[in-house]
């Protein structure tokens, strides 16, 4: 008889253990991963400079034209967070996805000076200043913080595969796409010009999650 | 399923044959249409029209040279005017474009009639 109770003891002891255990780790978790606490991270290569500090990759100075033909480079994004994609206007694919995923991060944010929004064509032949000002127009925007920029080809493209680490290139054969192949991705750049996060601009429910980490990176 | 077999067993023929072209319409306008005219066929903004109440979709004819060849230049549509190509869906079969035509009538037009596809080869497009 003493040997059942006793297991029986043990049983109920052990309950009392995995209880507890449980909740302590759910309380870990809610602490250590309370949204405010939130840290987002550094994509890309990272370095040690002399000094022994962690440099992480960051976005180098660039120069484009925007949809007014006045020019746009890294001082207009100065003190500021930028979303930035990579489309062209006659896109028939994932392009007008994109943009109703980014007019709801547009709206939400809207005249928010501490964010912007930077769109790169990669058909700057067919994408001429009046051809972006045009689509901007159509698309409803009235702001200076939603750019739309074109430029040399071969920068944009260079912009894009080393900088921001997205794919954007011309593919003759890619006749259903429009002649490119590029990526939806959204790319979330901070004030110091590292990125933060990557998102498919496609899906409205990684759309959800950039717009929760600019509000966190806004904070700080 | 089990709706679908009621269907199928409750329905007439043509009634069967009305709800397959809705249903396979349905995915081909997800796959070629949605990205730009989007899931419920209001369009977006000033950019792409929208689908939805529209006398356009009356027209067989027109609906089915527009998708067959793609659409350019100014376009007026529900008031509003529009100027973004449409491509070219040279793909599409003629069973495809009737199913979509039924589709998009079946939830956003005036009648609920199958346009099958003897109606969608015999149109001449320019």
């Amino acid at each position: 008889m003493l040997q059942p109770r006793s297991s029986l003891k043990n049983t109920n002891n052990m309950r009392k253990l995995l209880g507890f255990s449980i909740i302590g780790f759910m309380a870990l978790v809610i602490f250590s991963c309370g949204d405010s606490d939130r840290k987002l991270p550094y994509i890309g290569e990272r370095e040690v400079d002399a000094k022994g500090d962690t440099v992480y990759h960051s976005i180098p100075d660039f120069k484009f034209i925007n949809q007014d033909g006045d020019t746009i480079t890294q001082e207009f994004f100065k003190n500021k967070i930028y979303i930035t994609d990579f489309f062209f206007t006659s896109c028939p694919t994932i392009c007008p996805v994109m943009k109703t995923q980014m007019l709801r991060v547009y709206e939400k944010f809207k005249d928010n000076p501490g964010l912007a929004i930077l769109s790169h064509t990669i058909d700057p032949r067919h994408d001429s200043v009046s051809v972006l000002k045009s689509y901007k127009k159509r698309l409803g925007i009235d702001s200076e913080q939603w750019q739309f920029v074109t430029g040399e080809q071969e920068k944009i493209y260079e912009i894009a595969q080393k900088s921001y680490m997205v794919s954007a290139m011309e593919d003759k054969e890619a006749i259903d796409d429009g002649g490119f192949v590029h990526s939806g991705a959204f790319v979330l750049v901070d004030k110091n010009r590292n990125i933060r996060g990557v998102y498919d601009g496609t899906k409205e429910k990684e759309v959800n999650k950039l717009i929760k980490d600019i509000e966190l990176l806004l904070k700080k | 399923m089990f709706l679908g077999v009621c269907l199928a067993s409750c329905a007439s023929p043509e009634q069967v044959k009305y709800e397959q072209y809705v249903i396979s319409g349905g995915e081909l306008y997800q796959t070629h249409c949605s990205n730009c005219h989007s899931k419920e066929g209001e369009g977006l903004r000033n950019l792409y029209p929208p689908i939805r109440q529209i006398d356009f979709l009356k027209n067989v004819s027109l609906v089915t040279c527009s998708i067959k060849n793609g659409l350019s230049g100014p376009m007026e549509i529900n008031g509003k005017m529009y100027n973004q190509k449409m491509p070219a869906n040279k793909n599409l079969y003629n069973l495809d474009i009737a199913q979509i035509i039924t589709f998009m009538n079946d939830k956003w037009g005036q009648t609920k009639k199958l346009v099958d596809t003897e109606e969608v080869a015999k149109v001449v497009c320019e």
